[in-house]
């Protein structure tokens, strides 16, 4: 098992190096770079060049990517053009706010699909398995930032139902610790702080869980249907055993193996999705950061930002096959 | 034979599958025959003839919706005191047919691997069951479930317990299949077609641990095989299946002396032997399945039968039953057909018509 997951995580590294090359390359070729955007519109050509040539720019690519990859190896993922700040610490002063958010979105896709798909196997061809599969294809379809609009607007704004923005209200005062404010406020038993952050996380939650709650909806139906006439269903049956044992042991336990994948790829996926959701909402994570570095061309924080996720991924496949030979006794043997 | 009522009589059993835009599928349409204990009753017939919709129909594992079952299948369940308790199996409720599956009747199938979790532990398979009907619990489960491995041939049960379907072998795991299935002494059992999926040596064995079930358990076997091998050497009772009826049922002596359908003469091949070779299959028959006629209009063998006049095709031939001695060998009493032109070996003298015409709405049934 180490040598797996040693083996794996070698695999970050060709995998970040092929990456790095190919975001070297699409940077460069955006029209507009920092010195438009960090400079006002009456600065002059050599203001203009001034600038490209103290960041480095006016260097030939391959200059550039090595003093780059220097600098990483480093730990170093350059200084954000927005704040003059280490792009790292930025990311970490703000990954609490994400990772709750997207823990958040994770939770409800996961405890809202997988019923909602196995009761659409079930219950095939009724209204509810239409509902289900209808309502997953527009989840699908609706882009997550008109989501996250529109559910601002209704609950937010007109109903006033839940805060349209921040990760907590104004002027509460909490105790930090870790930095997750659902964690320091459960240790602090700060009730107040508690309620007040979930109470922000209802609606990005939502926004942001749309697309994995579609998803596990549909591949839990998909994988129910498919157990549900296996062979060894059929035994179960034949052995007499009780309908609750026959759905959980037999058909649950294998119909969850391919949905415990999709999972783990959605899960890496929050956090491209963490960008228009945490925008609309104000929320102060990644997402909102690197959206704003996309408007300024902050090239440092978007490489950095697409490093983070490709990372992420790998730590996540690694973690789903884990869990993945945790489950299923063939996968272990080999 | 204890008791003069048999333990199962199937009683023009009828499984019809309606799908959208596929129209009706008369899968089973009247089949007759009766179990007793200790005895091995065999199913055979070509692919699709019904087999296995049968015996699933039996269990009570068809799907619940598109299928429409009739007949009856009265099973005896208990001969204790005067009383005689008997439950219709095709009529019972889905709650105390689980109550009688495990207990009362059990099944294997073809495929071991696939009729397995592959997820879940063969000791957990085997516990399971055993805490559903008897009651046991933890280690005494465990113990009995490693009794149960070790008696059907299954070698260092207690480390078998751990381990998963996977790491079986086949023969294996078809043994595991028969432990779960004789786990509660069930009296009837239902295999289909168990020994296909297995190597010829192992197929020997498992038709032995079979067969001694049947003698020391005295347990009734309904065996559904294509191997004639089979039916020669474990087969007490045998129902030759066409198109979803029994065309010929004999007890194996007189079938194998005297087979009087064409079409098991055709599946016997020219020369029927008792002493045929385990492995080898019933001699396919010219033509196809699908090359039948309604059993409405006739005789659903005729497009495939050299013996076949204008009177086959006067609506559905009748059950005959074969006068007594008229059959070459002892028991040829229960021996019964549907052809109107039998293969003789002696002129059929006692023409007793069995069941009555096919009824109106029969003639309405159409086969796409
Ligand atoms: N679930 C189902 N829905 C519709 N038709 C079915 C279904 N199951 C079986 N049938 C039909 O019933 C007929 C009999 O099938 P069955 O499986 O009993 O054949 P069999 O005698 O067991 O054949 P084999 O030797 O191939 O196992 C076939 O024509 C088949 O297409
Ligand atoms: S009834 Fe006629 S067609 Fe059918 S098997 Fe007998 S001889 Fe052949
Ligand atoms: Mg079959």
């Amino acid at each position: 098992m180490l040598r797996f997951i040693v083996r794996r995580l070698l695999q970050l590294i060709p995998t970040l190096g092929g990456l790095s090359i190919l975001l070297f390359v699409w940077l460069q070729r955006l029209p507009g770079g920092p010195e438009y955007a960090l400079l006002p519109d009456d600065a002059t050509a050599e203001q203009r060049a001034a600038l490209r040539r103290s960041l480095g720019l006016d260097e030939p690519l391959a200059v550039q990517y090595l003093t780059f990859l220097r600098r990483i190896v480093q730990g170093d993922l350059g200084t954000s053009l927005q704040t003059s700040r280490p792009v790292l610490d930025e990311f970490f002063l703000r990954f609490p706010a994400t990772f709750e958010l997207a823990v958040t979105a994770m939770l409800i896709a996961v405890t809202l699909g997988l019923p909602l798909g196995y009761l659409a196997a079930r219950k095939r061809g009724t209204v509810l398995d239409f509902a289900a599969v209808g309502g997953s294809l527009l989840g699908i379809c609706t882009p997550v930032f008109f989501l996250a609009f529109i559910l601002k607007v209704v609950f937010a704004e007109n109903l006033g139902l839940f805060p349209s923005a921040f990760r907590l209200s104004p002027g509460l005062s909490r105790t930090d610790i870790t930095g997750f404010v659902v964690l320091d406020g459960l240790m602090t038993r700060e009730w107040d702080v508690v309620t007040d952050a979930l109470a922000h996380l209802v609606l990005p939650g939502l926004a942001l869980a749309s697309i994995p709650l579609a998803v596990i909806t549909r591949m839990t139906r998909a994988s129910v249907l498919e157990v549900m006439g296996e062979d060894y269903v059929r035994t179960a049956n034949a052995k007499g055993l009780h309908r609750t044992t026959v759905r959980t042991r037999h058909v649950l336990r294998n119909a969850l193996l391919p949905v415990v994948t999709a999972v783990g790829l959605l899960a890496g996926s929050l956090f491209a999705g963490a960008v228009l959701t945490e925008s609309v909402f104000a929320f102060p994570g990644i997402g909102s950061f690197v959206y704003a570095a996309t408007q300024t061309r902050d090239y440092p924080v978007l490489t950095g930002f697409i490093l983070l996720i490709a990372t992420m991924y790998v730590f996540i496949n690694l973690l789903v096959d884990i869990s993945y030979s945790l489950l299923d006794p063939r996968v272990r043997a080999q | 034979m204890s008791s003069s009522t048999p333990l199962l009589a199937v009683d023009e059993l009828s499984v019809v599958f309606h799908r959208k835009g596929h129209g009706e599928t008369r899968a089973v349409d009247g089949v007759s025959f009766s179990l007793e204990e200790g005895r091995v009753t065999g199913l055979v017939g070509e692919s699709g003839c019904g087999k296995s919709v049968t015996s699933l129909a039996l269990m009570g594992l068809l799907p619940e919706r598109g299928v429409k079952v009739g007949g009856s299948a009265v099973m005896r369940l208990s001969d204790e005191g005067e009383d005689l308790v008997e439950a219709d199996l095709l009529k019972v409720s889905q709650r105390r047919m689980r109550d009688l599956r495990g207990t009362q009747l059990a099944m294997i199938f073809q495929d071991p691997l696939s009729s397995l979790n592959p997820v879940v532990p063969i000791g957990v398979q085997v516990t399971e069951i055993l805490k559903r009907h008897r009651g046991m619990r933890g280690a005494a489960a465990r113990k009995e479930a490693a009794d149960l491995l070790y008696r059907v041939g299954i070698p260092d049960p207690t480390r078998r317990l751990n381990e998963y379907p996977h790491q079986l072998s086949g023969g294996m795991r078809q043994r595991a299949l028969i432990a779960m299935a004789v786990a509660c002494k069930p009296r009837l059992m239902i295999a289909d077609e168990p020994t296909t999926a297995l190597d010829v040596t192992i197929q020997a064995q498992i038709l032995e641990l079979l067969k001694d079930l049947v003698t020391e358990e005295g347990t009734a076997l309904l065996m559904i095989t294509h191997d004639l091998g089979v039916v020669a050497g474990l087969c007490d009772d045998i129902n030759v299946l066409y198109a979803g009826r029994a065309v010929e049922t004999a007890e194996r002596g007189p079938l194998f002396a005297d087979p009087t359908h064409p079409y098991t003469v055709g599946l016997l091949g020219s020369i029927p032997r008792l002493d045929a070779p385990r492995g080898e299959p019933l001699t396919p028959v010219r033509g196809s399945v699908n090359d039948n006629i309604a059993w409405a209009d006739g005789c659903a063998f005729a497009p495939r039968c050299d013996h076949y006049t204008m009177e086959c095709l006067q609506g559905p031939p009748q059950l005959v039953r074969m006068a007594d001695g008229e059959s070459g060998s002892p028991g040829g009493a229960g021996h019964v057909h549907r052809c109107v032109n039998p293969i003789s070996h002696a002129d059929v003298v006692d023409r007793a018509v069995l069941e009555s015409p096919a009824v109106a709405g029969d003639d309405e049934e159409e086969r796409g």
